[in-house]
């Protein structure tokens, strides 16, 4: 049986120096190796969730307001010490080409940072950044500086980094946002192989990469939980039209449609091949 | 490993850590690139301690006296070699900067200008016997002509050096606190609530 | 696979690791200031004679001259002619100049060459990464490794970043020639954007070096080790011993006399 891998429970919380909720009384759980999509509009408030899964939130922005719990594969992310949450979970932040150290010479450098960091045995280190390379489909970078990548390349390589220390819960914010069309393709692939081997939780404005990729799915408005359930039931229902927080492009075409026709359909397309099949339907 | 006390050891690690510390880096290469820009726009100072200053502001002392550190050794590493000799007078910078800011001068300028004189007397102090034992005095910096016009009227070579600081090294480091202060002024909140000694420049 | 010492090119005196090229300039610079002229010219000597042998000689020598020759000729030069220390004058070709002035500047110029040479020479032949490495693996601060090689790499990037904002700005009309004040009040507009862009950059960056482990205390590894060879340490404690003993004795003739 599958179990609850992360809880946050009643969770709210306050950036020092301000008076708003970045997160009020949010609860949900996400079930080992489920992969979870986050939405919502700007301001939603995902970052700051993305930032205290991550441990981040209470080791890196000091003097904020916390009630209520995050607890990640059993460790309370406020408490426990970083050096143990980074081994727990993986980070990826918005900006890829900032999360580099930008101090080391080569590709192969650049991923075993946090390795070297934490101690690793060498021969375990040495075997993992191959691995991880070819993992991405880096490996004919290894010997490039990390800093003359392509935006894609960038991407991949700053994935391995997060997959070094081999973290079971993976958070990913806007990952496909300076990537061009290919890069987004790629990047969803290996998402898709990386599921079910991690738990995943992917902060995305670019809803075309659901369908294939997350079991379920969070919304968030100012801070707070506005639905957590299926993607399907979600998109296909037409909620996120109300909550105007986008939808898969094929899924506000039809929306779009229904809407200058003046009728409402029961259900939208969720997936590309519905759409298809929909349009198939009327030719 | 010298063992430091631990409220020391514990205010070194709270200035350099999460943002100080790329934060340290940018004010370390800061301080060697504004020499580009004031040759750009042909100023007759080279501010290359502002760096050093904006991170003791916003950091605290350790962070300042890292970075203006790091600063010259890079510097001897890509420019002059004998930069490193000049550390001390960074580390005095650093020091100096960083309990001014503490006091929280440098909130306004009629209070943080006149800590880069008394900076700029330090400086001279300090860099005049490195300057005298390792140049005579000589550094093909624009202001040699005081040390050989001192030398002329008989005085040492100690002296003039320290003189010739004297005549340089206030204005440059009143210009320097007054430009530091004028950045720090423009610095947004959201991003002032982030570093180490944010209460320096913020009154709760 | 390129895992173990990245110190496989160049020239004999770019292949020792780099502590021992440290210590060895270190050893340099420490004995110019003790011993006399004769002994000065025998250090300068064998600062050229390794600078030769290295594969950078000629980067050296084109920093030393840049940087280096001209501050020690100007001091020669004006020790000769002003040295209030000494009244003694002679007339050399219709000029007054000062022989204890001359001997002066000599030693100062000389010792001047000596260290910056040494230095030059280490700085030359042993990379950022390489030292790096070299300093975490006698256990250095990382945190104060990592600021030293990220403003090596930043004063590339900085540098052009100023370029950048300077032409963007001047082509918006803003005023970078003429009267003094004017260029004074050109300095913010260039200068604020830079460093607002870094400060953004540093926040999000600190972040990312936190979660990657930067901060945490413990043992650490590499994945490219530099590591010092048995020749290497038994040279590094000859240096450190000679380099005592001659100071040591120099400092006693010093009293005695």
């Amino acid at each position: 049986m599958a179990s609850a891998l992360i809880k946050v429970e009643n969770f709210s919380y306050r950036y020092k120096g301000s008076q708003k909720y970045a997160l009020a009384n949010l609860s949900f759980a996400v079930e080992e190796f489920e992969c979870c999509g986050i939405i919502g509009p700007s301001e939603a408030g995902k970052t700051t969730l993305a930032l205290a899964l991550s441990a981040v939130l209470p080791h890196y922005f000091s003097g904020g307001w916390k009630e209520g719990n995050v607890v990640v594969d059993g460790s309370d992310a406020f408490t426990t010490p970083l050096e143990k949450m980074t081994r727990k979970v993986g980070f990826l932040p918005q900006n890829s080409n900032i999360y580099l150290t930008g101090i080391k010479p080569t590709v192969r450098e650049e991923i075993a940072f946090s390795m070297e960091n934490l101690g690793f045995d060498r021969g375990l280190m040495v075997q993992r950044v191959e691995d991880l390379m070819r993992e991405v489909g880096i490996s004919h970078l290894a010997d490039r500086d990390p800093l003359e990548l392509s935006g894609g390349e960038t991407q991949r390589l700053t994935l391995a980094c997060v997959l070094a220390l081999d973290p079971p819960v993976l958070i990913l914010d806007e990952p496909t946002l300076s990537l061009d069309p290919e890069g987004i393709r790629a990047l969803s692939a290996l998402l898709r192989r990386l599921k079910g081997r991690k738990t995943l939780l992917i902060v995305e404005q670019h809803h075309e990469i659901f369908p294939r990729l997350v079991d379920s799915i969070l919304v968030m408005d100012q801070g707070r939980k506005v639905y957590r359930g299926s993607p399907r039931e979600f998109f296909a229902g037409g909620f996120s039209f109300e909550r105007e927080v986008g939808a898969p492009v094929w899924t506000e075409l039809y929306y779009e449609l229904s809407r200058r026709a003046g009728r409402s359909l029961a259900s939208f397309p969720y997936t590309y091949r519905e759409a298809l099949g929909k349009l198939t339907e009327l030719t | 490993m010298v063992k430091f006390p631990h409220r020391l050891k514990s205010s070194i690690k709270h200035e350099t850590s999460g943002i100080a510390i790329p934060f340290i880096a940018f004010g370390a290469a800061l301080n060697l690139s504004l020499g580009q820009l004031t040759a750009l726009i042909k100023l007759p100072f080279y501010f290359d301690s502002i760096g050093t200053v904006l991170v003791a502001v916003l950091c605290g002392p350790w962070a300042a006296i890292l970075a203006g550190s790091v600063a010259n050794i890079v510097s001897s590493f890509m420019f002059s070699p004998t930069w490193v000799f000049f550390i001390p007078t960074v580390i005095a910078i650093g020091a100096f900067t960083g309990f001014w800011g503490r006091r929280g001068f440098f909130r306004r300028w009629y209070t943080a200008v006149p800590g880069g004189l008394v900076q700029g007397i330090i400086a001279a102090v300090i860099s005049a016997p490195i300057s005298a034992y390792l140049f005579s005095g000589i550094t093909l910096g624009g202001t040699d002509f005081l040390v050989i016009y001192f030398r002329a009227v008989g005085k040492s070579i100690l002296e003039s050096t320290f003189l010739q600081g004297l005549a340089s090294d206030p204005v440059d480091k009143m210009l320097t606190y007054l430009i530091a202060f004028l950045i720090l002024k423009r610095l947004p909140y959201r991003l002032l609530i982030r570093f180490p000694r944010h209460e320096n420049i913020l009154t709760t | 696979m390129k895992t173990s010492s990245p110190l496989e090119s160049g020239s004999l005196v770019d292949r020792v690791h780099p502590l021992t090229k440290l210590y060895f300039c270190l050893a340099l610079v420490i004995l110019s200031f003790f011993l006399d002229l004769r002994g000065e010219a025998v250090l300068a000597l064998i600062a050229l004679s390794l600078t030769l042998l290295s594969s950078k000689r000629w980067a050296i020598i084109k920093r030393f001259l840049r940087y280096v020759f001209p501050v020690a000729m100007v001091i020669l030069l004006l020790n000769l002619l002003v040295y209030p220390e000494s009244p003694e004058i002679r007339h050399v070709i219709g000029i007054k100049v000062n022989p204890a002035g001359f001997t002066f500047g000599l030693g100062v110029s000389i010792r001047l060459i000596i260290i910056s040479l040494s230095l030059l020479l280490f700085f030359a032949t042993t990379s950022a990464h390489q030292l790096s490495i070299a300093l975490l693996m006698k256990g250095a601060n990382p945190r104060a490794i990592y600021v030293f090689a990220h403003s090596l790499q930043m004063l590339d990037t900085l540098g052009r970043k100023i370029q950048r904002i300077y032409i963007a700005q001047s082509s918006r009309g803003l005023k970078t020639r003429g009267h003094p004040l004017k260029r004074v009040k050109a300095f913010f507009p260039i200068l604020l954007p830079v460093i607002f862009s870094y400060l953004s950059e540093s926040l999000e960056r600190g972040l990312a070096l936190e979660i990657r482990g930067l901060g945490i205390q413990g043992p650490r590894s590499f994945l490219t080790e530099i590591r010092e060879s048995k020749l290497e340490r038994v040279t590094n404690r000859i240096l450190f011993t000679a380099t005592v003993l001659i100071v040591a004795w120099r400092i006693l003739r010093w009293l005695l006399l």
